[in-house]
């Protein structure tokens, strides 16, 4: 995605090149310009507004602040007056409030040497005084208004400063924040988004909270283009002009979060695997923060967030609630809360609501820590980016050049790991998922990679072992492993579909089709359709065909089936059909009549060469038994054999004329039902 | 007008009081000290800042917020410190030399934590530090000493002391202002977020307070509300017309700048998300509903009470409070059967109802019998995070 690749800095803005980082920085405009107009305007005579924003990880807080930073730096008229600076993301040396006022009295000597060249050995010069902790600010005021200046200080993860407080610096902290006209102070904070984050302390009453939000779609698309080198840009521009959604879904995937957005591009783009290793340890890094957002829910609650956030996509009620074993009440009541907590969101569907975890990074952190192993759900996320974001042709494309990477060795394995386990669990065909899954083995057995033991058994490992089983004729054992596939696709349903009714379980059999096909209430004919598809006759098919002929024999019934079978094309399988019928041993009449009615569809269907196949068979001489039939199809085949239809008596002209007629009321009237 | 939010404002962002304003100088003329009187959030700091910033010609104004102070001597320490400082001593330059010239010439030899050491050997406390600096001024000005978050103080010298040592500083107090040498050259206005009268009644300290004049501080009314949103809205090129403001006003009931401040954050925020600058009934429900999240607006409305009522006290405000944000309002009858359930008597019962009200949390207005919430905002919040 980025230019410079394989670099952390895309997930810590602070450090970019700042020409770099203004040039990206193309969205939140307006809460930026609200903020700095306000430091502009900022004098003795006007309020002393202090600032918190607040935001999910990597949504862009410390790239607000940053941006302040700078333009606060660069502009002419500020910078005569304001001393701008920014803490770190980690201030481990700032305890007490006093150590705060000599890291800025510090920073002060470091960056504004002409202005306080020495301001650190004034407070030095009361270091031993009682009263040095009381006193320590009103030094560093002075100092500053001495030189008519006035003090903007940015500090990212605010909550961190504030939680080291004791009681006393708190209230402290409060008379500074109400009372000085020269100190003004910005943070940044994820943790006081959350829940359990304690605000009962009044002094966060003077700071006007800022939430940042996901990007809108808006949003996402001018940031991509801005991250964008020159080769992706076009490749950017050419999917917001034809593919739009595509940009809509990434957004809804990532909650709009801008690292999150970021880092899903990265890993898709990359080959080598540097983008994987930074989200690693991003997900390491956010763990105690996480870790305590879970740890803070009771366990009920514990138990939903967890059902939710496995599952990845949206959920229903009803579905979490058979998940958890909890009723369907209790259920609710407790999604109301967390909806409260911002721990899940919901859209409503008709009278219903699908819920999903709110922040979808925290979702990604769960299923990596918490997904079952040797599982899709670890990769859920990233099986739903690939299959949102590639079209069939672009996964197997990706699938490929993974392969050969595999072969060639230049991946590091947890790219090579997570990204082959996402791409077997898209629609892949058997050979490039098979031949994926090989090479990963190799590659990882050969590196010795912790990965090796967790490689999922897909689809298509289950398929052929139940394959395996069913050619050892244990068909329930066939079953059993075909049922463990979690999201089975239509072959293998289909395939679950055959077994069951080899296993006599018709009604299982029945059931899986219907639901593959979406009917709900099928009738009879839609039943025999699927076994006609499936060109299986049994005792279930009998009893169907009974059901609406109660007088037809086993075999008329296997007549009638070929006869279906016919009508619904699937010729060969007909023709082996009413090859069977034919051999049985029933009277030369019943037969005669039978097999007119299925020549008059097959000669009605076009099939001409079979029909005379079949009138011509030595066996039963049909040609002889069924002159008319055989005179109509010699009239419809003249061209071929012209002197065939010379041979005809006059005295069978109106018959052979009644059965043309047939043939063509049959191709006219495409549904035909001659069962009776 | 910029819209503020939370903090006390300054310079043009202050809306005009002038009835509070002129109240507290006719007052302070007629040498009274004044306990400036109103629940959390009205505005009294604002108020001060206004104050101190536009003075009347013959006073030399001082704030200073001292609830970071949690025994006497530091409280002094602080207040002498401010004296000492630059901004005031620059002030007095310009407006008075005489004092300037006056608190230029004291020699201070050494500032300790316990006193101050003056050039002549004498060493005092601070707060007889103070009462000399005061005592030897020779002005044709008079200071005005506001004392922000002085409740606050006592507390805090209740909690880490002892009742005694709050009840000791009381009465000095009461003796500095007593004293005509330094009444006649030092007005006082006591503030603060925290009722100072509860504060005081836990030492037995009325008797101590009871020659503060009292001033005040209400909420804006309907024609001040109407004119302060428009103002706001202007600023931040929002259009509202006059059913919608009618119906925040509705909405609002109780009209403290803070809930408009607060509400009007949310509507910019809507505006931009859905690109309209007009301002509808459905936006101005969402901005409402949208404001109760701000939890650092709220959550001390609660732990407020929590860190200065002992559990069964709390218990049974917290009950009070509940039953008022479900079924909107409650009778003093009913009040004094929850009172039982916490072993509470009915004395104590009104004195906790009365700290509630003149904390701002409800009010019993309409019906004398009946309580509610002051606001409903603050009502809808206190449902959601503390009744449910």
């Amino acid at each position: 995605m980025l230019q410079t690749k394989f670099s952390r800095y895309k997930y810590t803005p602070d450090e970019m090149s700042e020409d770099q980082f203004l040039k990206r920085f193309v969205v939140r405009n307006d809460i930026y310009e609200d903020i700095f107009d306000d430091i502009k305007s900022w004098d003795n005579n006007s309020s002393n507004q202090h600032y918190i924003i607040i935001g999910q990880r990597g949504q862009g807080k410390t790239t607000l602040l940053r941006k302040i930073y700078i333009e606060s730096k660069n502009d002419k008229k500020l910078n005569k007056y304001l001393l701008c600076i920014k803490f770190a993301e980690e201030q481990y040396q700032i305890r007490t409030l006093t150590r705060l006022w000599e890291e800025i009295a510090e920073y002060l000597e470091d960056m504004y040497a002409d202005d306080f060249p020495n301001i650190t050995d004034v407070l030095e010069t009361h270091y031993e005084d009682d009263d040095y902790d009381l006193k320590a600010f009103g030094l560093l005021e002075k100092e500053i208004k001495k030189k008519k200046k006035k003090l903007l200080i940015l500090v990212d993860n605010i909550d961190e400063l504030i939680a080291k407080l004791s009681l006393k610096e708190q209230r402290r902290f409060r008379e500074i924040l109400l009372s000085s006209k020269i100190f003004k102070i910005i943070g940044g904070s994820t943790k006081m988004l959350e829940q359990h984050y304690d605000y009962s302390q009044p002094f966060y009453e003077f700071f006007k909270i800022i939430k940042l939000k996901g990007f809108t779609l808006e949003e996402s698309k001018i940031f991509l283009l801005a991250l964008a080198n020159k080769d992706e840009k076009e490749k950017i521009e050419n999917i917001i002009k034809n593919t739009p959604n595509r940009i809509e879904i990434i957004r809804q995937l990532t909650g709009g979060v801008p690292r999150t957005l970021v880092m899903l591009f990265d890993i898709f783009l990359d080959d080598e695997g540097d983008s994987f290793e930074d989200l690693l340890k991003i997900l390491d890094e956010v763990t105690p923060l996480y870790k305590h957002r879970m740890d803070d829910l009771p366990s009920q609650l514990q138990d939903i967030v967890h059902t939710i956030a496995i599952n990845w996509d949206g959920i229903y009620t009803k579905e979490i609630a058979l998940k958890t074993k909890l009723e369907s009440k209790t259920v609710s009541a407790q999604l109301k809360k967390l909806e409260k907590y911002e721990i899940v969101e919901s859209i409503t569907v008709g009278k219903n609501k699908i819920y999903k975890i709110k922040e979808r990074f925290f979702n990604i952190w769960y299923l990596m820590r918490y997904g079952r192993k040797k599982d899709r759900q670890r990769v859920e996320w990233l099986i739903s980016f690939l299959t949102s974001w590639c079209s069939k042709e672009e996964l197997e494309n990706k699938a490929q050049g993974l392969i050969s990477k595999l072969k060639n060795g230049q991946i590091k394995d947890s790219l090579a790991f997570h990204m082959a386990e996402a791409l077997r669990y898209t629609s892949l065909s058997f050979e490039i998922e098979l031949s994926l899954k090989e090479e990963l083995k190799k590659y990882l057995k050969n590196i010795d990679s912790s990965f090796y033991t967790q490689i999922s058994e897909t689809n298509n490992d289950l398929y052929t072992k139940s394959l395996k089983f069913e050619n050892e004729n244990n068909i329930g054992k066939a079953i059993k492993t075909l049922e463990k596939i979690k999201i089975p696709n239509n072959t293998i349903l289909w395939h679950l579909s055959s077994l069951f009714n080899k296993n006599k379980e018709y009604k299982k059999a029945e059931s899986i089709y219907f639901k593959i096909l979406k009917w709900s209430n099928p009738s009879i004919e839609q039943l025999m359709s699927f076994y006609v598809l499936s060109n299986i006759f049994n005792e279930r098919v009998i009893y169907l065909i009974n059901k609406r002929n109660p007088t037809f024999t086993d075999e008329v019934c296997l007549f009638a089936y070929s006869y279906l079978q016919l009508r619904d094309e699937q010729f060969t399988n007909s023709f082996v059909r009413i090859k069977e019928f034919l051999s049985l041993n029933l009277n030369d009449k019943s037969k005669v009549s039978c097999l007119t009615n299925y020549l008059l569809l097959l000669i009605s269907k076009k099939q001409y060469v079979k029909a005379k196949e079949f009138l011509e068979d030595k066996d039963y001489n049909f040609k002889e038994k069924i002159k008319p039939l055989w005179f109509a199809l010699m009239t419809l085949m003249k061209d071929e054999y012209p002197n065939e239809i010379k041979k005809m008596g006059s005295e069978l002209e109106g018959s052979v004329n009644n059965v043309l007629k047939r043939i063509s009321e049959y191709q006219n009237n495409g549904n035909i039902l001659a069962l009776r | 007008m910029k819209n503020c939010v939370g903090q006390a404002v300054r310079g043009n962002d202050f809306f005009n009081r002038e009835n509070e304003i002129s109240d507290i100088w006719n007052k302070l003329n007629t040498g009274s000290h004044i306990l400036l009187a109103a629940p959390r959030r009205v505005g009294k700091t604002s108020i001060m800042f206004h104050l101190q910033d536009n003075p009347e010609e013959n006073y030399l104004v001082l704030y200073i917020d001292t609830e970071s102070a949690d025994n006497e001597n530091e409280f002094w320490q602080k207040l002498f410190n401010a004296l000492l400082e630059e901004e005031f001593v620059n002030k007095l330059k310009i407006y008075s030399n005489t004092l300037w010239k006056k608190f230029t010439n004291i020699k201070i030899e050494k500032i300790t934590m316990s006193g101050v050491n003056f050039g002549s050997g004498e060493v005092l406390d601070y707060s007889e530090a103070f009462e000399k600096m005061i005592k030897d001024l020779d002005s044709d000005k008079k200071l005005l000493i506001m004392l922000d978050e002085f409740a606050q103080t006592v507390e805090n010298i209740i909690k880490y002391e002892d009742k005694r040592s709050a009840e000791k500083f009381l009465r000095r107090h009461r003796e500095l202002r007593q004293n005509r040498k330094i009444s006649n050259k030092v007005s006082f206005i006591y503030a603060g977020s925290i009722g100072l009268e509860s504060v005081v009644s836990k030492v037995n300290g009325m008797k101590y307070i009871n020659d503060l004049n009292s001033v005040k501080v209400k909420p804006l009314n309907e024609i001040e509300a109407k004119q302060f949103i428009i103002n706001l809205c202007n600023n931040l090129d929002l259009e509202i017309n006059d059913k919608v403001l009618n119906s925040f006003l509705k909405q609002i009931e109780w009209f403290i700048p803070f809930y408009f401040q607060l509400i009007i954050q949310e509507l910019k925020i809507l505006s931009k998300e859905q690109n309209t600058s007009q301002i509808n009934n459905t936006i101005l429900e969402e901005a409402i509903s949208n404001s109760i999240n701000h939890k650092n607006h709220f959550e001390h409305w609660r732990s407020k009470l929590k860190e200065a009522l002992d559990i069964n006290e709390f218990k049974f405000v917290k009950e009070i409070l509940n039953q008022i944000s479900v079924q909107d309002t409650l009778e003093s009858l009913e009040i004094i059967n929850i009172a039982c359930k916490y072993e509470i008597d009915e004395d104590e019962a009104k004195e906790l109802i009365h700290s509630l009200m003149y904390d701002g949390y409800i009010n019993n207005n309409e019906n004398i019998k009946e309580y509610r919430f002051n606001s409903p905002i603050l009502k809808l919040w206190w449902y959601k995070n503390v009744a449910n």
